[in-house]
């Protein structure tokens, strides 16, 4: 992520895009991030120069997501980009799983990715007592 | 078990294995976890050159590197003993932590998380920790490596010298440590690994070598055979001999203090019964000759194989010009 390659404008868009997606009214998102609304609606047009880092971060936790996808030009750094293609086979007992828990596709995707000491799991009892152990650490942590 | 030798250490772990082969040429996982954790430093000092508040500046680092960070939901993970895990979501990773733990012990377990999403081969950076042997000597290599990688982001090596201005010692660890957020331990290795010339830090035990302690173990089988016999081990004693070892850059390899090597019974070190620093000037027990000013001080978390009359102790050397 370099400063540098920083592009204002698009970083602005980027705020803006994902402060709609919320519904949100700039005083909201100054609100929710404590963040003043003069230095939200200069980084939403463009004009608030080199990003201030404590700012940013505020505002990337207020909307929910992270710096490296508000500021890096490239693609998110997130699973999605690594995510299985349509036509690509599940490994062996996630195809059974997914149909008896009724999993959605982009938790089979994360799921897809993963692999345990290197290795997968291989039938659907592996892959449940990974899905159990990630619900057990993933239950609703309160916001920050 | 596939194992792979590299920079003088032996790995077996398949995370680390697979770091060592990420560029198609060996990799040293050491050197590559601090070049990373160099590069996380380097893209946060970007943006901020000041070193305010140690938790908040591992989160924006967090963040940056598209890691989400987020306390634990304490009342629905009961029986939770860890201070931070790191897992995979559908949007990407997030570290979990544990709010109720120190602001200092959270900081360097975030710190410690972000160093785990350097393996590649570590599902996006997230392990099951929680379901593999935690004390196995896999565990091991890999929690020292995040541990290395943790000391690194939190005490960047400019912010640390600026910080310290000159002042290396053990008397300062505390100030640095609650400065960083970072570990007394780490912090004491970071005296080294930080100091502009020539110095050395590391971690001693009262113990006898492995060697002694095989002869004591097999003469106390041949004494319940044998009455008579003539026990050579009679005047084995212990001494403090070299756990780890941290050498700073200026350091060649006649720095380097060997595994077992001892401090002689006659240094003051044998003294050091508390967390006062004892200061004597003494050689680096490794027959290179090199005199220095020696600091010691008692280990704040003892290990668990300490001895109870002298117990593991913190070492500080510096050569004086």
């Amino acid at each position: 992520m370099d400063i540098a390659k920083i592009d204002l404008k698009r970083l602005g868009e980027r705020v803006r895009f994902f402060r709609q997606g919320k519904g949100w009214s700039q005083a909201k998102l100054a609100e929710e991030s404590g963040v003043p609304k003069p230095y939200i609606s200069d980084l939403e047009n463009g004009e608030a120069g080199r990003p201030n880092i404590q700012y940013a971060y505020s505002i990337a936790v207020a909307l929910d997501t992270t710096l490296d996808e508000l500021l890096n030009e490239a693609a998110p750094a997130s699973l999605k980009g690594k995510a299985r293609k349509r036509d690509e086979e599940l490994p062996p007992g996630l195809a059974e799983l997914q149909q008896e828990l009724g999993l959605n596709e982009s938790d089979v995707d994360m799921l897809a990715q993963l692999n345990f000491r290197g290795h997968r799991p291989r039938d659907k009892e592996g892959w449940r007592f990974i899905w159990d152990a990630i619900k057990m650490v993933v239950q609703r942590p309160p916001k920050e | 078990m596939r194992s792979v030798r590299v920079g003088g250490h032996r790995y077996s772990d398949p995370d680390i294995i697979s770091l060592i082969g990420s560029t198609g040429e060996l990799v040293d996982p050491i050197s590559s976890v601090l070049t990373q954790a160099r590069r996380v430093n380097a893209e946060y000092r970007q943006y901020d050159r000041t070193f305010s508040d140690p938790l908040q500046r591992v989160k924006i680092i967090a963040s940056m590197q598209g890691i989400k960070v987020v306390p634990m939901n304490i009342e629905g993970q009961r029986g939770e003993t860890r201070d931070a895990i790191l897992i995979p979501t559908t949007s990407g990773k997030q570290i979990l932590y544990n709010p109720t733990r120190p602001k200092q012990r959270v900081a360097f377990s975030i710190a410690h998380e972000i160093a785990h999403t350097f393996f590649p081969n570590s599902i996006c950076g997230a392990r099951f920790r929680n379901i593999h042997e935690s004390g196995s000597r896999e565990a091991g290599e890999l929690e020292r490596l995040c541990h290395l990688g943790a000391a690194e982001i939190l005490m960047p090596i400019e912010d640390f010298q600026d910080v310290a201005a000159g002042n290396y010692g053990l008397t300062n660890v505390e100030t640095l440590a609650t400065f960083f957020g970072s570990s007394i331990e780490a912090t004491v290795y970071r005296l080294a690994t930080a100091h502009p010339d020539k110095a050395v830090a590391g971690l001693l035990q009262y113990r006898t070598s492995d060697e002694q302690q095989r002869l004591i173990a097999r003469e106390a089988n041949q004494r319940s055979l044998f009455p008579n016999f003539r026990h050579i081990s009679t005047g084995i004693r212990p001494k403090y001999r070299r756990q780890s070892c941290h050498l700073s850059q200026a350091c060649d390899d006649t720095y380097f203090i060997p595994w077992n090597k001892s401090f002689d019974v006659s240094s003051s070190l044998y003294e050091s019964s508390d967390a006062k620093v004892k200061i004597s000037f003494e050689e680096l027990p490794n027959e290179s000759g090199k005199t220095g000013r020696l600091e010691t001080m008692l280990a704040p978390f003892q290990r668990r194989n300490a001895h109870n009359g002298f117990g593991d102790l913190f070492f500080f050397w510096e050569e004086i010009k």
